[in-house]
């Protein structure tokens, strides 16, 4: 066979073995994995909102500490006749919970959420991370959402992942990861 | 001019490397009748023509289509855009028979390359398709890739060639894409890694057309040459997160790549190598010797060295490139 022809063929052999290549080492890892640790998240503004509350701009932060969620509150002076941003009624988070071993959702109060025991680890205590995903939607390479946007959620570990599913559609900002809930 | 001077001066054309053999065989012929040359110039330039206006008439059915849209329901939708991409396929094919309206048909195969994946994104749409495992865009361009190959061998036109590289080159980004979602692995770096491969696809499947489409194989090494340089500068990436052995490896890659221009005789894939070659050297000048040395200090350094790139790559066209035109791939 001339040298041409051979070049021809693992030319157009390399993207389909590329293809493979990345197919076999995601499908067959995310076969065997089973997540089980339910985790906190929140839509809204996320770990700072900011309110207005009485005529005045009032920030509320959220973090963890000593594995609970705790709320700090901060009024912000502001000039009189300012429209603050953002708008009224927009600020606070909605907490839900995911229960990741029959993958479904429920809205937690926030005293609720304090309650939980939480961890703010990039691992989850079995060993997950959560990673995102586009959706099904656009055409490379004008997706509807960027590349690593947060339309679809995933549990990954290893090379292996495995599709989520949270309360995300309808809102204007994606969900917040708050934390694991610590058994 | 008699002959004996005029042989002399051919003898020593070829021995500073000024002409090649073809280029005095091919004038011979020329003299002789045996080469009748087609006129390409005017050729080319009807092609061009034909295909701006394939170009304006797909731009005229997206805008209509656009005004149109909330007064249009979903099969109309479908009609006018995928139905006018397979339109045009059919009518570019009739139009194929007569052999002086080939001009014409590359216009409408030309609208239906364009407007069909379009055509089939909105009948995804509009039909609410949704697959978490295959994408819109692995479809439209499976699609596309399997049309636009098979029109290869049906219709001879040398547009499908690229257009077939064009979709199987997105398809290969797509599937890749749609794979990757969620998993550790989807990283910039995985990015850079896959258009890298492409790049020597490029050059692989360029060097497998040499001596059958030349002029599609020297488009195949330069946008490979981009690519695979690209990809491999920015695998070295940028201060404090650089890759070391990508970065250091990066200055054997391009004189590699100069090499293999001269081997390839492709002057485009030289020109790019010895400019990624110059971006590489600011490139460490900002890095490394600027803070070292000092801006002024580097800048005059890496300005000699830019010009010695530049002298480099103009003496190895000459020597290497233009005293074989008879093979050379642009």
């Amino acid at each position: 066979m001339k040298s041409s022809n051979i070049s021809l063929i693992i030319g157009l052999t390399i993207p389909v073995l590329m293809v493979i290549g990345i197919a076999l080492a995601i499908i067959i890892p995310s076969r065997s994995i089973n997540p089980q640790t339910d985790f906190i998240y929140a839509l809204g503004q996320y770990p700072t909102a900011v309110q207005i509350e009485t005529g005045q701009q009032v920030q509320h932060a959220y973090t963890i500490k000593n594995n609970t969620l705790i709320e700090s509150t901060l009024p912000i002076s502001q000039k009189p006749n300012t429209v603050p941003y953002p708008y009224e009624n927009s600020g606070i988070p909605r907490f839900y919970i995911h229960h990741t071993a029959t993958d479904t959702n429920n809205e937690l109060s926030f005293d609720d959420v304090k309650k939980l025991s939480l961890s703010d680890d990039i691992t989850s205590p079995d060993g997950f991370t959560m990673t995102y995903g586009t959706s099904s939607g656009g055409m490379f390479p004008f997706y509807f959402e960027g590349e690593g946007d947060r339309a679809t959620a995933y549990m990954s570990k290893g090379t292996g992942s495995k599709k989520i599913t949270v309360i995300a559609k309808g809102n204007t900002l994606p969900f917040s990861f708050v934390g694991w809930v610590i058994k | 001019m008699n002959k004996e001077t005029l042989l002399t001066s051919i003898t020593e054309a070829s021995a500073a490397k000024k002409i090649s053999l073809e280029e005095v065989t091919h004038a011979f012929q020329q003299g002789v009748g045996e080469i009748k040359q087609p006129n390409k110039k005017s050729f080319s330039f009807v092609n061009i023509l034909y295909a701006i206006g394939g170009i304006i008439v797909f731009i005229g059915l997206i805008l209509f289509v656009h005004q149109q849209w909330n007064i249009l329901n979903s099969a109309t939708r479908v009609f006018v855009t995928l139905g006018s991409g397979i339109a045009a396929y059919i009518a570019g094919t009739l139009v194929l028979q007569r052999k002086s309206f080939s001009g014409v048909a590359l216009a409408f195969f030309l609208i239906f390359a364009l407007l069909t994946p379009l055509g089939i994104f909105i009948t995804l749409h509009e039909y609410r398709y949704y697959s978490d495992a295959i994408s819109y865009s692995d479809i439209i361009y499976a699609l596309m890739f399997l049309g636009t190959t098979a029109s290869i061998f049906t219709t001879k036109q040398s547009l499908f060639r690229i257009f077939s590289i064009i979709f199987g080159s997105f398809l290969y980004f797509s599937v890749t894409h749609s794979l990757l979602q969620g998993s550790v692995l989807n990283t910039v770096e995985m990015l850079e890694y896959r258009f890298l491969l492409l790049g020597i696809c490029y050059f692989l499947v360029g060097y497998g057309l040499h001596n059958r489409l030349r002029i599609l194989a020297g488009w195949l090494y330069a946008v490979g040459s981009i690519i695979f340089l690209g990809a491999s500068f920015a695998l070295g990436g940028f201060k404090p997160d650089v890759n070391q052995w990508w970065e250091i490896g990066f200055i054997g890659i391009c004189f590699g790549m100069i090499a293999l221009s001269v081997y390839l005789k492709s002057r485009s894939t030289l020109i790019i190598a010895s400019i990624y070659l110059m971006a590489y050297i600011l490139k460490l000048t900002a890095e490394y010797f600027s803070d070292a040395i000092g801006w002024p200090l580097s800048l005059i350094a890496a300005g000699f060295l830019l010009i010695a790139i530049a002298y480099g790559t103009y003496a190895m066209n000459r020597k290497y490139l233009l005293s074989g035109q008879g093979h050379l791939v642009e």
